[in-house]
Parts: C-alpha cells; structure tokens; sequence
C-alpha cells in the first residue's frame, strides 16, 4: 500500500520544458553540476543557493532581479534574471551603482573575509557540527531542519558577498596587465601565483603523509596496492596502523570535502579511497608541494619585480593603479580557494553529516535500510515524515526510495540540453568588467567542434604543449587511478581535484574559461590546460594519446 | 615681493657658480659658451629665445625646472673649428648631408667640451635630480616660426649619459641645417644672414600629468577664465593631438566651471622604444581604468589657473602655459603669448 500523501515520483521522464514560466531562460552548468542530483540535494541547495545568492546580489547592487533553480530529470537548471532598467538613464544608474559597490567591495574584501565572513561561516559551521539530531524529539527534528535550511541559505550569502568582488578583482588585473604589456593571461598571472590558501596547505598535508608512509617504510605497499585496497592492506600491517593514525589526523582537518555538489557523495573522512590515491600519487612523483608553492611565490615575486621595472617610466598614476590592481588580483586568487575550502568544501560536507545523521533516526524507525539512502528523500518528504512521528508504513518509503533509485540511475543516462524555457538572448546590452570576468569563468557557450578533424577546441587555460595518454575521469573516483604524466580529461575539476595536478602532465576539461578554478591551478601548477572543450570526455578515450596546447586552446588526438 | 606661486616648493637644485677651465669669481664663463638660467635676465642673441624666455620665468620665480642654455657662442667656436659655412649663401649646393655629418662628428672645442661636461656634472650630481635631461633647440631668430622650423631632431629627451648629451647638441646644432630649415630661409631671402643657434639641456620632469593653460580661452576669447587641457604622461600627446585631453573650465575665484573628462587613450612616456615626435620618448596604452579618469584633481586645477594668471599678469601678455605635475609638484616648462588673440572676430 502506498501513502498517497506522499510525493509521488515520476514514472517516466518528464518533458525537460515543463511549468517553464513564460519568458525565463534556465540554462544547465556543466561546471559545477555534471550530474544529476539526488531529491535531498536538489530540493535543499536548489532553494537555498537560490535564496542565498538573490540576497548576496542584492546587497551588492548586482544587476540581478533574482536567481531561480529547477530540476528536471533530477538535472539542475538556473535563471540569472538580469535587472530590466526602464531606460537608458536608469541602465546607466545601475550599471553606475555596482560599479561602486563592486569597487569597494574589492578594496575591502579581505578585511570583511577575516572580520566578518570566516568568523561567521566557523560559527555556522560549528551549530552544524553540534546538532543534537540523535535525541531530538520530532518537533525539534523539524525545527533543526528548518535551521539548517536557514544556515544552508545563509552560507551561500556569504559566498556570493565573496565572490563577485573575487573574480572582479582577477579580471580587473587580467585587463590591467594586458592594457600594459599585452601577452596572455598566462603571463599576468605569472604574478598572482603562490598563495598560501587552505587548499594549498591541504596538498601540503597530503605531501607529508607521503613522506610519513615512506619514513615508515610503506612505499612498496602503496605502489604495489591499487588505491580502493590500500585502507585494508595498511590496517593490517602496524606501520600501516601508525600511518593510518597521521591519516586520521590529517582528515580532522581537512577530510570535510567531497566530490562534487552533491550530498550523497562520501566526505574524505568516510570514505579515505581518495585520500589515499592522492597519497600514492605523490609517492610515485616524488612531489614536495611545500617546496612547489614557495617556488611558485618565489617566480611571482620576480615576475613583479620585472613589471615595475618595465613601468620605471611611467606617470605615478599609471604605476599606483597597476600596484592596487596586483594587490587586489592576489588577494581574489587567494579567497577564490580559501571560500571554497571553507563554504564549498567544508560546510557542504557538514550539511551531508547533518542529513546522514537524520538519515540514521530513519534507519532507526525502520524506513530505510541504510542512512546514505535519506539522499533519495525529498527535504519535503523527510518534512512529511518526521512530522507524523515516523509513523508511516515501512514499504512505501521503502518504495519511494526505489523508485527514486532507478529514475535517478536513468536520469544519467540522459544528456541534458544546454537551456530549457525561453532560448538565451545574445550577449547583454551592455559591457563592463563583470560580465567579462563572469565569462571568462565559464568559458562562454560551447564551441561548436568538428566531429571529422583530430582536433578538439576549448580555452587556452595554463600555457604549455604536453602529449600523454589520456585519462577520461568523469568523476573524482575515476579521476583516483591516474597515473603521473597522463593527461586528465574531465567534465570539470573542483578544488577536491586540485592534488591530481601534482601528477598529470596535462589537463583538459569540458567546461570553464580563462578565469575558473581548473584554469587558475592549472597555472599554479605549471600544467599545460584546455578548459571548455566540449565534449571531450565523449571523444577523447582513456589510453589515448593526446596532445594538449594550453596556449591556443587545441586538444590533439593522436593513436 | 610675496610669493606668486600657489606652491611655494623651490627646486632644491643648487646651481653651480662657475663653469669653464679658465672660470673664475669675476667672470665666470669668460669663453661665454654656457649660461645657467638661474634668475638673470639672457639676451635672446646669445642664448635663444627658447632659454631667454626660460630665464625671465625663472626670474620671475616661476616653477621652471633647473637649465643651462649652450650659447651660440659655443656653436660658432665649434663651426669655426671644424670650418662650416656660416651663412647659407656660402653653403655649396648638396654638401647638407656631409655637412650634418660633420656636426655629428667633428672634434668639440676644449672649452665647449669641458663646459658641456661640468653642465651634465651638475645635473648628475645633484641628489633631487633624476639625471635625465632634455636637450633643445633655442633658436635666435625673431620670427617664432623660423624656430619652429628648425627641423626633426631638435628635441631630445630622457638624455642620462655625458655621451648622450653630446650627441643630443650636435642633433639641435645639425637641425639648424635641416632641409626643411634651409628650405625656410631661403624662401624668406635669409641666406645672406648669419645662421647660428643656442641650445637649452634642462632637467627633464617625468610628468606625471602634463597640462597645457591658456589665460584666454582660444575659442570664444572669453578672459575671465583660464582654460587646461590635461592628460597623462608628457604634454607631446596633447600637442600632437594624439589623444582627446581632459578639458578644464577655471573661473576668476578660482572654482572649477567643468571638467569635461577625455578619452585619455595613449600616453607618451620617456624611454627606449619607438620614438614618438621627439627622440627619447615612446607611446603607450593607458590602462582602461585611467582612460577616462580626471587627470587632475580640482585643487591642482585651480593651482595651475592661479599660477597661469600671476604670471600672465607678470608678463604682460595673454599666456599659453605649458608645464606637467610630478610628484604632486607643478612644473612650468614653456610660456608664450597666445598669438591669435585680436585676429579673431569674436563670434558669441
């Protein structure tokens, strides 16, 4: 018997164009979601992120009325809605309007991170850690609920009060830099590498469990172990013990991180396989980041000193401007890593606690068999059930989360279009700093590839030319088997892929621009980069070889 | 006398008290081949009117960076020295080009030499200075626009070595003899005057912002204001029309009427590159953001209109003002009277 109160599931699928409101355009990210959602997820970040950013906007008189996330076929769709002025004058107003705010908002940028945002994001961070979901009676389940709905929308605030200013701040220097010396983005950001983010010293981390594993004689171990066997094989040896200890460790503080978003998906802390892959890979490689990133700092710090020789004769203005505009670059490069450590990375994973620990009273009800299965649940659903005291028949939830199982497993299985509603309009009315940085990160819309020729066209993200075979990873799991001078090939890398750099010869993605999070690592890392190359992961297969231009953009596909 | 100028700053530069091997207390320059323009009046036959009107700005206490003028005395002891014609009717005909290389090349007399080398000693040594200099041509003749016509290369800038500077004088003494400037007298039935030229090497400011100001707005005569124009960098891209400057309005009480803000595109600077009009300075973009950024603020503005009025009323006449601001200084490198006053017929 099925409870017919319950949110029924699609049965099949559903036209991707459905309840589209009239005039709206909803376009798919690739870059950030290349995979369909579970109903918990999309029915918590969808709103939340919705909300959240609307409010960010907002405060900073970005010219955006609103942003609205739908699903469908459990893929996420977005609408940007842009402010509509009602002349000429107002348009200028607007346009005038977040100019300065964004201005400021730069110029002050870092003393809000450290005054204002970390100090809030680690009080939100720690309620999350401290909800009391075990003991809690149903009223006060609802509420926690309803809590961290309020904490979720409220994280996403913040991010977007950083990241504007952020990726303005880049974008302005990128503009700086060309304006002066021409060259590409590869040269201007010669300066902007070599900060000491979060994610940095978390790849620190993992070169020192590398050498700890070695200290403790388990090279051999972990060369001759593939990486899902390695946690077994180390617990049974005691060296392996004592390394697992400085895992252990090491994933208090930085184990709070995921693939993608998605709250279904292990922490590092679960689920240890990637951390160990990560491991392996730098034993094989011999890496030492700590040195890699003072390296990095010490040729930015000489490519500036370069630039200001070369501005020797310019008018003070000309040479203040281009200190202020280095100044700002770095600090975006650096909270560009540092918010996504702490918001993307860090609160995400606290939330999937939070809802696996739900997930746990469902277990205990007797709903679900395991608590990972609260994903397939609805944040409507759980709200449903925790309100009748979970006294609801077992197989109906049993049925519900089945059927959400296969629609799911189904759902990715489809390629979803690039738009639904309203097709995109061209390229706004007006042109200004911001638009050109929000292009630039993600990478404008999809070249059009030649399906005949050997080639493949993106962004050039990093420069460089290498040929390696290719590694075709959809997913970070995938992404673990790499091995070092091969050539990764990925939908989108997110910061948890940044110690997979340390290791490939080459990168190559198929979303993002000049400005997005693989570009700018690609170039801390020195590694030849192609971001935005469509369909790669379609028609570049693992074990090819392949040459990668990171300096035109053009993919080669070789053997 | 109370000062005139808005910016009480005098250059810290020390102007030495005497030049020349046979120098002495009583006479200085007795070979009469070098005149720094440090407060004395110059006569216009000896130094050019270029330094002649540098040194009554300097007398009046005007911001004038520190200068020397090379006589023309120093240039006819060098023609004589190495035999070149001195009027363009004993010129043989075609004999130019050699006659240039000559000028780049010949032996300088002692006295020119060592007065060359105590000049740039000067400037070298000076710790306020950026030991860059800028060489030019101070022509002799009445008529502004035989100068005007010295030629090509008679403007050197960002000169820093002894060599340079050397080399940069005997490019202003070879532009007397330029084509185009024979060609000029000649049409003008010159040949038989005596051709000779000063030169004027003057610490070169890096403006920052260079300005040009009229005590009389050219285009509707209007007297009550001052009218600048303003951009970055030096003042050869507003001259050359290279860019469209910032456009300032200054009233009578000093208020600013407008600014109208230009499209500030390009900039020339000094440096190794590309020449752009004179030697020693390049063109550059100027970064977006500056573009169309107000080059001056309203204070400087009204500082400049101040000191445009002091001095046109020291002068006596209706002046064009040329000068740039550096380090937050205002710098005046150039007064001259606006000569198209009184020909036009006012259209209000």
């Amino acid at each position: 018997m099925v409870d017919s109160t319950l949110a029924r599931p699609a049965s099949h699928f559903e036209d991707w164009n459905r309840d589209i409101a009239a005039g709206a355009t909803y376009t798919y990210d690739p870059m950030h979601f290349p995979y369909p959602l579970t109903p918990l997820t999309a029915s918590t970040l969808g709103p939340c992120f919705a909300k959240g950013a609307t409010a960010a906007f907002h405060e900073l008189h970005v010219p955006i009325a609103g942003i609205d996330v739908i699903h469908r076929n459990h893929h996420r769709f977005e609408c940007w809605a842009p402010v509509m002025p009602a002349n000429d004058d107002e348009a200028r107003a607007v346009g005038e309007a977040a100019e300065q705010t964004m201005k400021a908002e730069i110029g002050r940028m870092m003393e809000r991170w450290h005054g204002e945002h970390l100090p809030r994001i680690s009080t939100l961070n720690q309620r999350l850690r401290e909800m009391n979901v075990g003991s809690a009676n149903p009223a006060e389940l609802l509420k926690l609920l309803d809590e961290v709905n309020a904490i979720h929308t409220e994280l996403w605030t913040i991010h977007f009060r950083v990241a504007g200013p952020m990726l303005l701040s880049m974008q302005l220097f990128d503009e700086t830099y060309a304006d002066l010396f021409g060259g590409t983005d590869a040269d201007a950001h010669a300066l902007l590498v070599g900060g000491l983010s979060e994610s940095v010293k978390a790849a620190f981390g993992l070169s020192e469990l590398a050498a700890l594993a070695i200290e403790l004689d388990l090279r051999d171990l972990f060369l001759e172990t593939t990486p899902g066997d390695l946690a077994g094989r180390l617990e049974n040896v005691t060296a392996g013990q004592a390394f697992l200890a400085g895992l252990h460790d090491y994933l208090e503080a930085y184990g709070l991180r995921q693939d993608l978003f998605e709250f279904a998906t292990p922490t590092w802390r679960e689920d240890s396989t990637i951390a160990l892959a990560n491991v392996r890979s730098y034993i094989q490689t011999g890496h030492n980041a700590r040195a890699e990133q003072a390296e990095r700092a010490r040729s930015a710090e000489l490519a500036l000193a370069d630039a200001r020789d070369r501005l020797a004769s310019y008018p003070e203005a000309v040479r203040g401007q281009f200190e202020a505009m280095v100044q700002f670059g770095r600090q975006g490069a650096f909270l560009q890593e540092e918010h996504n450590f702490y918001i993307d990375q860090r609160a995400m994973a606290l939330i999937r606690l939070f809802y696996l620990r739900v997930g746990q009273r469902f277990v205990d009800a007797g709903l679900i068999h395991t608590p990972n299965d609260i994903f397939l649940l609805s944040h409507e659903d759980i709200e449903r059930i925790v309100g009748r005291r979970f006294q609801v028949p077992a197989a109906s939830v049993q049925e519900l989360v089945d059927d959400r199982r296969h629609s799911l497993a189904a759902a990715g299985e489809l390629v979803p279009p690039p738009f639904v509603g309203e097709p995109p309009a061209g390229p706004p009315p007006s042109d200004n700093p911001m638009q050109r940085a929000m292009v630039r990160f993600f990478g404008g819309p999809p070249t059009a590839q030649d399906e005949d020729s050997q080639t493949l066209t993106g962004n050039g993200g990093s420069r460089g030319i290498a040929t390696g075979i290719a590694r075709v990873a959809r997913t970070l799991d995938e992404a673990k088997d790499l091995q070092p001078g091969e050539v990764l090939v990925a939908v989108t890398t997110m910061p948890a892929w940044t110690p997979l750099f340390g290791v490939a010869a080459a990168v190559v993605t198929e979303t993002g621009g000049p400005l997005s999070h693989c570009a700018i690592v690609a170039r801390e890392y020195g590694l030849p980069a192609v971001v935005g190359a469509h369909g790669a992961t379609q028609r570049i297969q693992t074990g090819q070889t392949v040459t990668v231009d990171g300096s035109t953009g053009i993919v080669t596909l070789r053997a | 006398m109370t000062s005139l100028w808005p910016n009480d700053v005098n250059n810290s530069f020390t102007f030495p008290p005497a030049v020349g091997p046979r120098s002495t207390l009583a006479d200085p320059d007795p070979d009469g081949v070098l005149r720094w323009l440090s407060g004395a009046a110059e006569d216009r036959s000896l130094v050019g009117g270029k330094a002649a009107s540098l040194a009554q700005l300097a007398a009046l206490g005007a911001p004038v960076p520190p200068a020397f003028a090379l006589t023309t005395g120093a240039y006819a002891a060098f023609a004589a020295s190495i035999g070149l014609p001195r009027r363009d009717a004993d010129l043989v005909t075609d004999a130019l080009p050699q006659l240039r290389a000559g000028i780049m090349d010949g032996p300088l007399p002692a006295s020119v030499a060592e007065a060359i080398a105590r000049g740039f000693e000067a400037f070298a040594g000076d710790p306020g200075s950026t030991a860059s200099l800028a060489v030019r041509s101070s022509g002799t003749s009445e008529d502004s626009a035989a100068s005007s016509f010295a030629g090509l290369h008679d403007t050197v800038l960002d000169v820093r070595t002894l060599d340079a500077l050397e080399r940069a004088i005997r490019r202003c003494w070879a532009s007397l003899w330029s084509d185009r400037a024979v060609a000029y007298r000649r049409e003008r039935d010159m040949a038989d005057e005596t051709s000779e030229i000063a030169v004027v090497v003057q610490q070169l400011v890096r403006s920052d912002v260079s300005f040009i100001a009229f005590t009389t707005d050219p285009v509707t005569h209007a007297r009550d204001r001052v009218v600048i124009d303003a951009t970055w960098g030096l003042g050869e891209s507003i001259v050359s029309g290279l860019i469209v400057p910032d456009h300032v309005t200054v009233g009578p009480d000093g208020e600013v009427l407008d600014y109208a803000v230009g499209d500030k595109h390009l900039m020339v600077i000094p440096g190794d590159g590309p020449a752009f009009a004179s030697l020693g300075t390049r063109e550059v973009p100027v970064p977006r953001s500056l573009r169309t950024q107000p080059a001056m603020s309203h204070e400087q503005a009204r500082d400049i209109a101040l000191l445009a009025r002091n001095l046109s009323r020291q002068l006596g006449y209706e002046a064009d003002l040329e000068g740039g601001i550096a380090v937050g200084r205002i710098h005046l490198f150039q007064a001259r009277p606006i000569t198209t006053l009184g020909t036009r017929s006012d259209t209000r």
